[in-house]
């Protein structure tokens, strides 16, 4: 089964935090999670005021609408061409797909959300960019992945693709396309 | 203080039920029975894990942290692994790595981050060890540390570099069970490693609490290191 339900595996199983290595392994190891259910976890981040992007939360996955969420950080030599084969999928399928991109590295007196602005206006970004809080918990509910990692869910919230590492324009692309329809 | 009856406290209350859930070991959970690779060495409870700590092929719970003394290439000194007194973070890296390796140095440098915002920096120490001598110069290190945003200039932090390469096989390969293998990917100019993502908390007394696979968020080790610095208060 290539299309994973991550979120409604973790739902069904109780408390996201707690529901343990064995959900995680399971993700990665073929995807046998349940989404008969359709539960779907979603998790609040605070949103910063960057380059196409305002200061606030956003809930994700969107309710009701296709999300890819970009999990990355601004230490990450590999984000900048991920975020760049990002942008160049997200001019293709304009406005059908809300992109979101989180970091969790921890917020300190040397290290603010005005550095997280920088760095992504440096780096070409050009939607919602957001702080996962001090928990990390979406970085929690996306399985703890390595960075960068893409994680597309469908408008339901069922996650249908992801990707570490730099993906392909085309294939972001592509696989935006089989959830919009 | 009874270590279990501290866990099983900590436990009700919430305050470690994330720690753990990371690779290898799983979710640390409270169970009736105690579990079969309970160690009297350690403060946190064992985390369930996959066989007994010595089927892994680095340290795990309640095994023996290794004692190996290496040069610290900024300050010049030498620095034992099991010196500190105070739950120690130690992992194995090398600057050049792209992926795994700012992972584990962001996980350390996310305590450390935030040991210094609450004003107890001294309570912890991070000794990630280089496996690769060659490139990991004292300028280079520096970099890094600016890159990451690591404060090496507090003492909590001691970048360790074995003086060659056979010593770094002998240390991190061999000793801690870390395995390394140069290679030289055909799309880029320069050699990388295949290489283990390692992190390791040993508690102070020179036993090892938890052992980390590169799956973690900085927080799941903040959370042990506060879990086991209370429970050795």
């Amino acid at each position: 089964m290539r299309r994973r339900a991550f979120l409604a595996g973790v739902g069904a199983a109780g408390t996201a935090g707690l529901a343990g290595c064995g959900m995680v392994e399971r993700m990665y190891g073929g995807g046998d999670g349940d989404d008969s259910d359709g539960s779907v976890t979603r998790v609040t981040v605070s949103t910063i005021d960057a380059r196409g992007s305002d200061s606030g939360e956003i809930t994700v996955p969107v309710e009701g609408s296709p999300t890819l969420v970009d999990a990355f950080a601004t230490w990450c030599s590999p984000c900048k061409p991920a975020l760049d084969n990002l942008a160049a999928a997200r001019q293709q399928v304009g406005s059908d797909v809300v992109f979101v991109s989180s970091t969790n590295e921890p917020l300190t007196g040397d290290f603010g959300r005005e550095d997280i602005a920088e760095w992504w206006a440096d780096h070409g970004g050009e939607w919602t960019v957001a702080h996962d809080g001090n928990n990390s918990e979406l970085f929690r509910e996306l399985g703890r992945p390595s960075i960068p990692t893409a994680v597309l869910f469908d408008a339901a919230g069922q996650e249908a693709w992801r990707h570490t590492g730099i993906p392909e324009t085309e294939t972001v692309i592509d696989e935006i396309q089989s959830v919009t329809g | 203080m009874n270590r279990r009856s501290y866990l099983r406290a900590a436990m009700g209350a919430g305050a470690v039920g994330l720690a753990g859930c990371l690779g290898g070991e799983g979710v640390t959970t409270e169970t009736e029975t105690p579990s079969p690779y309970a160690s009297a060495d350690t403060y946190l409870d064992a985390p369930d894990l996959d066989g007994p700590p010595e089927s892994y092929p680095w340290p795990a719970h309640g095994q023996s942290l290794p004692e190996v003394t290496l040069p610290d290439p900024l300050s010049g000194e030498s620095v034992a692994t099991t010196q500190f007194d105070r739950p120690t973070f130690v992992t194995f890296f090398y600057h050049n790595c792209q992926t795994t390796c700012p992972l584990l140095i962001s996980g350390l440098q996310g305590v450390q981050a935030t040991v210094a915002d609450e004003g107890d920096p001294d309570s912890v120490a991070f000794l990630p060890i280089s496996f690769d001598p060659q490139r990991d110069t004292a300028d280079a290190l520096v970099d890094y540390a600016d890159r990451m945003r690591v404060d090496v200039d507090h003492d909590n932090w001691h970048f360790l570099r074995p003086a060659d390469r056979e010593r770094a096989k002998s240390v991190v390969q061999d000793t801690f069970g870390v395995r390394f293998q140069r290679t030289q990917p055909e799309d880029m100019d320069m050699y990388m490693f295949d290489h283990r993502g390692i992190v390791l908390l040993a508690n102070g007394d020179g036993y090892v609490e938890r052992s980390y696979r590169e799956s973690f968020a900085w927080q799941d080790l903040y959370d042990d290191y506060e879990a086991l610095r209370e429970a050795r208060a």
